[in-house]
């Protein structure tokens, strides 16, 4: 396979991605947006914008940095400690590579947008195409265009004046990210690309919802953590009662398989032997697993807390939120236990 | 606290690893005797038997030194032959306490001349081990321990009780936990002592467990003895090696574990598929509930792999492995159940047999309540906490 290497590039970004939108992405500006949902001021979006993060995932022919799968992975975790707004995200992880890899098939006016996407300027959503006709997508204000990814496919929408594609904004569990209601069934797609390059798009997005809602996660225990060696109760640390020591340790059990989890895919996407067909069924794993174990490292925190867990202000909610959001946007934890079933039954059947 | 890493290596075979995989698997194809008799001594001949062949053909010990009689290559080998061994019908290696636990230990804090003589005999099974570390006051708290090791020029007296001391009755060396410190407490004044099994100051009476299978033991020591010179690491320093020990516990075993869960998985989903029940939605789910925590389980043993060849090793980091193991295992053997149905549950056979020795898991080589505890303590650096 033809992943880059892991050069190096994309752990120096991490690292000052990290101080940086910890300075920008305050609880304080996230629980305004979340209150009022609406998208944080557009002085912040695009100051996250001017730190390069839109070419986080292109390769360098497109104008990108062309970091490798760990290296992006160790993006997306990044971008979920600090809850980067759903839209920016998207814009990385999936708006900008969906835009390469049509362009490459030859489309010009995703060549265009392609380079507007690596200035930074291009707005967008993406979807992922599930069983039903309405998706769920985060549109920005202004967006142009919008990415709906299929198992195998990539179809590319106007969005904006004269659009057939239905948008209907809802206030959404994850709110102050521009969750919208999209439908495209009266609208046609004016670019699409089908295959394996369309397919290696969509892994890529679902992995990068992955390793957000696990860097979610890692960041909720952390805190419970913390709080926990400081915290007095009883006269003593809570963190010395077994029962809560246990509650973290448990955590910290999914949040280490998760990690060795990712670690597995970035392995074998590296690896030339197993294809797409091993990465695709490691991947439903990630799916299914992952989000599931954020979602326990969130919630035992939240208790650890107490009632300030449970308080607006901390903003654990907003973890929650989102961790909640990446989880049912792929699929939920039945519906993600069923692909993966359905995938080894098959396997084993034939 | 701060983020962990990310990504993880995890182990990665090499071209070398793959063609030692196919000269493994053809000669397993061709020597793999079919599952061992049941009848107790007739299964120890073979098992032994078998290890011994394993070891003529020159898979087991795969990454130790040559000179001790092993491969002289790395754990990607020894995970080869852990994941092969375990697709075949025999059980894991009859001394693989020895091999897997004892041989790694001597080698990390034992001399040269313990190791010359110790590790050549593990690897064809003709010298069996076991590892004496609790004791009925003992058990969790394994630093109460209470066995004496009275130090007597160059002899030690060995004086005590051990219990859940797996294989002794087959094992014809021991790793013995002792207070050879006398008034020590607790970590301090504990060494790891190589006992001979066959002193007749030994005694090993079966203890049956809960299928009424014989593979624990208690044993009674009664002034045996044993060398200064056989004790690993040295006198005092038996805590620190114990805990060694125990960690290699939590390595490759694990591996070769889920290759065994994946096999049990195999047979469920082979069984439902016959049943015609595998399309049900509630079977879908279970049946991906199962596949994924096997999936994981084996991401997490490459990845311990890939850290202790790499001498990178958090310390504390194996309870994970051995933490998921218990509940990959636990919750594989009750899905199996409930799935295949009252006909199946109700019956004794080898799904309701394995769901009982699943208990097990979450006991043995420090209970899940330790496993937690190191977990908190270690990893998250939480105050202690009992």
């Amino acid at each position: 396979m033809s992943t880059p290497a892991d050069t190096g590039a994309g752990a120096e970004l991490a690292r000052s991605l990290d101080e940086s939108l910890a300075q920008i992405l305050t609880t304080e500006a996230l629980l305004a947006a979340t209150a009022e949902d609406c998208a944080l001021e557009a002085a912040a979006l695009g100051t996250i914008r001017e730190l390069g993060i839109d070419l986080v995932a292109l390769a360098e022919d497109a104008g990108g940095l062309g970091i490798g799968v760990g290296e992006r992975a160790r993006l997306a975790a990044v971008f979920g400690r600090h809850l980067v707004p759903a839209a920016l995200r998207d814009g990385a992880f999936g708006l900008a590579p969906a835009v390469a890899a049509v362009a490459a098939g030859g489309c010009e006016r995703a060549g265009g947008l392609l380079e507007r996407a690596a200035e930074g300027t291009l707005g967008g959503a993406v979807a992922l195409a599930g069983d039903g006709a309405t998706l769920a997508a985060a549109v920005p204000e202004g967006a142009e265009v919008l990415v709906v990814l299929a198992p195998a496919a990539i179809s590319l929408y106007g969005l904006g004046e004269g659009s057939a594609v239905a948008v209907e904004p809802f206030l959404a569990l994850d709110s102050g990210q521009g969750l919208s209601r999209v439908e495209v069934t009266a609208a046609a797609p004016f670019a699409s690309l089908v295959g394996s390059k369309a397919a290696a798009v969509r892994r890529e997005y679902e992995l990068m919802l992955v390793c957000e809602a696990f860097g979610a996660g890692e960041r909720c225990l952390e805190t419970a953590v913390e709080y926990a060696g400081r915290r007095r109760q009883f006269g003593q640390e809570i963190a010395g009662f077994q029962a809560v020591a246990h509650l973290l340790a448990g955590a910290k059990l999914g949040v280490e398989i998760g990690r060795a989890g990712i670690g597995r895919y970035v392995d074998l996407a590296a690896e030339d032997g197993p294809g797409d067909e091993a990465l695709d069924g490691h991947l439903a794993v990630l799916c299914h697993a992952l989000p599931a174990a954020a979602r326990e490292a969130c919630e035992a925190s939240i208790q650890v807390h107490g009632g300030i867990g449970f308080s607006w202000e901390l903003g654990l909610h907003l973890f929650y939120r989102r961790i909640l959001a990446d989880q049912y946007l792929l699929g939920g934890e039945g519906r993600s236990a069923e692909a993966v079933g359905a995938g080894y039954l098959e396997r084993r059947r034939s | 606290m701060s983020a962990g890493p990310l990504p993880v290596e995890t182990l990665r075979f090499r071209p070398e690893d793959e063609e030692l995989r196919g000269r493994i698997r053809a000669w397993m194809g061709a020597h793999d005797p079919g599952p061992p008799p049941q009848d107790f001594g007739e299964r120890l001949d073979a098992l032994v038997r078998w290890q011994a062949q394993l070891h003529e053909a020159g898979f087991v010990g795969l990454s130790w030194p040559e000179r001790y009689g092993g491969g002289g290559l790395d754990l990607r080998a020894e995970a080869v032959f852990s994941e092969e061994l375990a697709a075949s019908s025999m059980p894991e290696l009859i001394n693989r306490i020895g091999v897997y636990m004892c041989g790694p230990t001597i080698m990390d804090f034992g001399d040269e001349a313990q190791a010359e003589r110790y590790l050549p005999p593990m690897l064809d099974a003709t010298e069996s081990w076991c590892q004496g570390f609790s004791e009925p006051e003992a058990g969790s708290d394994l630093a109460a321990i209470r066995t004496r090791g009275r130090v007597d020029g160059d002899r030690i007296l060995v004086t005590g009780q051990k219990v859940w001391t797996s294989r002794a009755h087959i094992a014809r060396r021991c790793a013995c936990l002792v207070r050879t410190e006398p008034g020590s407490e607790r970590h301090r004044g504990l060494s790891l002592v190589i006992v001979d099994m066959e002193d007749p100051g030994v005694n090993v009476v079966a203890l049956p467990q809960m299928l009424g299978e014989r593979h624990f033991n208690e044993v009674f020591l009664d002034d045996v003895e044993a060398r200064v010179d056989d004790v690993i690491g040295g006198l005092g320093n038996g805590w620190k090696a114990a805990m060694q020990m125990l960690s290699y516990e939590r390595g490759l075993f694990v591996l070769e574990r889920q290759i065994r869960l994946r096999r049990a998985l195999e047979d469920l989903v082979d069984a439902l598929l016959a049943a015609g029940t595998a399309g049900e939605r509630e079977v879908r789910r279970q049946v991906g509930r199962l596949h994924a925590d096997l999936e994981l389980l084996k991401a997490q043993g490459y990845r311990t792999l890939a850290a202790q060849a790499a001498g990178t090793l958090p310390p504390g980091s194996t309870s994970i492995d051995k933490l998921f193991l218990s509940r990959v295992e636990q919750r594989l053997f009750a899905t199996a159940l409930e799935l295949l149905g009252p006909d199946v549950a109700l019956a004794m056979n080898h799904w309701t047999h394995d769901l009982l020795e699943g208990r097990s898991v979450s006991i043995y080589g420090g209970s899940t309540e330790i496993q937690l505890n190191i977990i908190s303590r270690q990893l998250l650096g939480l105050g202690a906490s009992r």
